[in-house]
């Protein structure tokens, strides 16, 4: 048997057969693009949100939540945070050794003419090492600014663009929520949470301003605290744990009024919520594919009714079974792999694209090989049943 | 060449009847003999030549090609005489459709191993008088030319013996002495024919007639 033959016939089945060999392989070009770009960019965004974490938790570091979940998971209630609990911790503990207390509220911040919603943080006069998160240009919340409520704020570098334009923001009055507000500086470049918040389009102000002056609120939202290199972190959770149970007074039988999370359980917690886009998004594409598999394989059934008498023909001249079967197994595969290879070529372009607007976005190397590997299963599937069919053909009946 | 004896041939008919086509034929057909075989519609002459072709098994009988007993051969060993040693012609050509005349030709050279496929079939088109439709598709060809590809994806092989099936059958008067030149030259040169025909003129050119008639094999007194 002549192999070379044998493959440029399975090539030129593509020439003779084009309308049907290109709806053959559509469905394995849009799979496999699908898939290299939804893991791609599903893996990117998590290496970028786990980057930001590594960047926040370098260390040993845990992070307080106002708030606790109820035992029946549904829905969560406020607990009784304050900075007084951070300065009790700090002074009990040794192992704690710096803190910053947050709040959040979302407040008007107009400039001139300019008006925008924007997320207003209150940070402690330790944030800028806490939260890992200097200025870029002026200065931070000095002590006793913090200590008198100082009106100051400090603003992301897009607030500063979308505010100011081409002026120089430092030194310029805004108001937030009605109230005027001193520019101190701008805060370094941060990224995206994992919530998709931008925090490069944000404003901060002291805690204690934030307290008394926007929100008129008693408990902070949230805390970090770092700890001493090295630190055990379980033990520092339960002693942690112990005091705050002690200053809010709860029962042995009250559940904690607040939550605890250090860096390993927010990995854990984010590669869950991303199990969405590296995971479930590229099954649905894969779940395409073998949707793809069966149109092939359907073409494919009717290509070989269709193409009978040449089955017949073949046999005629000495084609074995074996022979046959491996031709309509071979057109199979090539359309399969040769479509793959394009739905290949049109994800890495498409990524390469997103890529040149969002620098985060790369291509996802296991996403290629797992894409080919499944245009491969799909072309074996699909080639299956049409070449067992091909190949049990009676000769003498297939030329009649 | 070919000796065949007691071979038997019954069909199921769809209202299960059994419809005996061949009842116990015997006959021979000597190396470089070109046999013609004859008899109405229906009686079972291509059902004769797909047997003696190896494309079709009869129910019982015994066959040698070539000297050798081929009716229990398995389909591999089938499949590489019909290969080597057969050529077909169909009444229908059966010609892959959007594929030049050389790779149709090309086609038996698939599935053996010959060093220059193309030039062979190049060759067998020349043979056929085709040498100046090489890259035309079927559908730019007469259906004699057709034919002629046909023939030409015949030899390619060099087969000792040519089966065909009313290899003019569609084409007219004209084109049917082209085709049967084509085959007196072969038969010449030493092949054995075995033409299946409802033409009675061409019948009598050629050496040795067969008649079957109500499942039965008669051989013809030369007229
Ligand atoms: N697969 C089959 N099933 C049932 N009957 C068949 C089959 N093949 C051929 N026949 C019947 O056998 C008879 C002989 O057919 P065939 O050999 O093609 O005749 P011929 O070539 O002499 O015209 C016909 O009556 C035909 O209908
Ligand atoms: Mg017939």
């Amino acid at each position: 048997m002549n192999k070379r033959l044998i493959l440029s016939g399975s090539v030129r089945v593509f020439a003779r057969y084009k309308l049907r060999s290109f709806l053959m392989g559509l469905g394995v070009v849009i799979g496999v693009a699908a898939l290299i770009v939804m893991r791609s960019v599903g893996t990117s965004a998590e290496d970028d949100v786990l980057e930001n974490f590594n960047r926040l938790f370098s260390g040993s570091a845990m992070t307080i939540m106002n708030r606790a979940q109820r035992i029946d998971g549904e829905g969560q209630w406020a607990g009784k945070l304050t900075v007084e609990d951070l300065e009790a911790l700090s002074a009990e503990l040794p192992q704690v050794v710096d803190f910053d207390p947050g709040k959040t509220a979302t407040r008007e911040v107009s400039y001139r003419d300019v008006n925008r919603s924007l997320m207003i943080r209150g940070a402690g006069e330790r944030a800028d090492v806490v939260m890992g998160r200097g200025v870029m240009r002026g200065e931070f919340f000095s002590g006793s600014e913090i200590r008198s409520a100082a009106r100051v704020a400090l603003i992301g570098f897009k607030t500063a663009e979308s505010l100011f334009e081409d002026e120089d923001p430092l030194g310029k009055q805004i108001e937030i929520g009605g109230s005027p507000f001193r520019i101190k500086g701008v805060l370094e470049e941060h990224g995206f949470d994992p919530h998709g918040m931008d925090l490069d389009d944000q404003v901060h102000v002291p805690i204690t301003t934030m307290m008394r002056r926007i929100v008129n609120a008693q408990y902070i939202d949230s805390a970090r605290l770092l700890l001493v290199e090295g630190a055990d972190l379980e033990a520092a959770v339960d002693d942690v744990t112990d005091v705050l149970r002690a200053r809010h007074e709860l029962g042995a039988t009250v559940q904690d009024d607040f939550s605890i999370y250090t860096p390993n359980q927010v990995q854990r917690l984010v590669k869950e919520a991303n199990q969405v886009v590296t995971v479930y998004l590229p099954a649905t594409a894969v779940i395409a594919l073998l949707v793809a598999a069966i149109v092939i394989a359907n073409i494919m059934l009717m290509s070989v009714r269709e193409r009978t008498p040449e089955i017949g023909l073949r046999k005629a001249v000495g084609a074995t079974e074996g022979q046959i079967k491996g031709q309509f197994f071979a057109e199979s595969l090539v359309t399969s792999l040769f479509s793959g290879l394009i739905g290949a070529g049109l994800g890495i372009a498409i990524v390469a694209v997103l890529g040149m607007h969002n620098t985060t976005i790369t291509i996802a190397p296991d996403a290629v090989a797992f894409g080919l590997l499944t245009a491969l299963v799909v072309g074996t599937l699909a080639g299956y049943l049409p070449a067992r069919r091909a190949a049990g053909l009676e000769a003498v009946e297939a030329l009649k | 060449m070919i000796q065949f004896r007691n071979i038997r041939k019954t069909y199921e008919r769809p209202d299960r009847a059994r419809l005996e086509v061949l009842k116990d034929v015997d006959g021979r057909i000597e190396e470089g003999a070109f046999a013609a075989v004859v008899g109405p519609s229906g009686s079972g002459k291509s059902t004769l030549m797909n047997i003696l072709g190896l494309l079709d098994q009869p129910d019982s009988g015994t066959y040698t090609l070539n000297g050798r007993e081929v009716t229990d051969l398995d389909p591999t060993e089938r499949a590489r005489i019909r290969n080597q040693d057969i050529g077909f012609v169909f009444q229908q050509f059966h010609l892959l459709p959007r594929t030049s005349a050389v790779e149709n030709v090309t086609l038996p050279l698939v599935y053996s191993d010959v060093p220059d496929p193309e030039d062979r079939a190049v060759a067998a088109l020349a043979r056929v008088g085709l040498s100046d439709r090489l890259h035309h598709h079927p559908h730019e060809l007469s259906g004699g030319q057709q034919q002629r590809v046909a023939i030409a994806r015949a030899l390619v092989n060099n087969p000792r013996l040519i089966l065909a099936d009313e290899p003019t059958g569609n084409l007219d008067a004209e084109v049917t002495e082209e085709i049967m030149e084509i085959f007196l030259g072969l038969h010449r040169a030493g092949r054995t024919i075995m033409l299946i025909t409802h033409d009675s003129d061409l019948a009598a050119r050629c050496t040795e007639r067969l008649r079957i008639e109500d499942g039965r094999l008669f051989e013809e007194a030369t007229v």
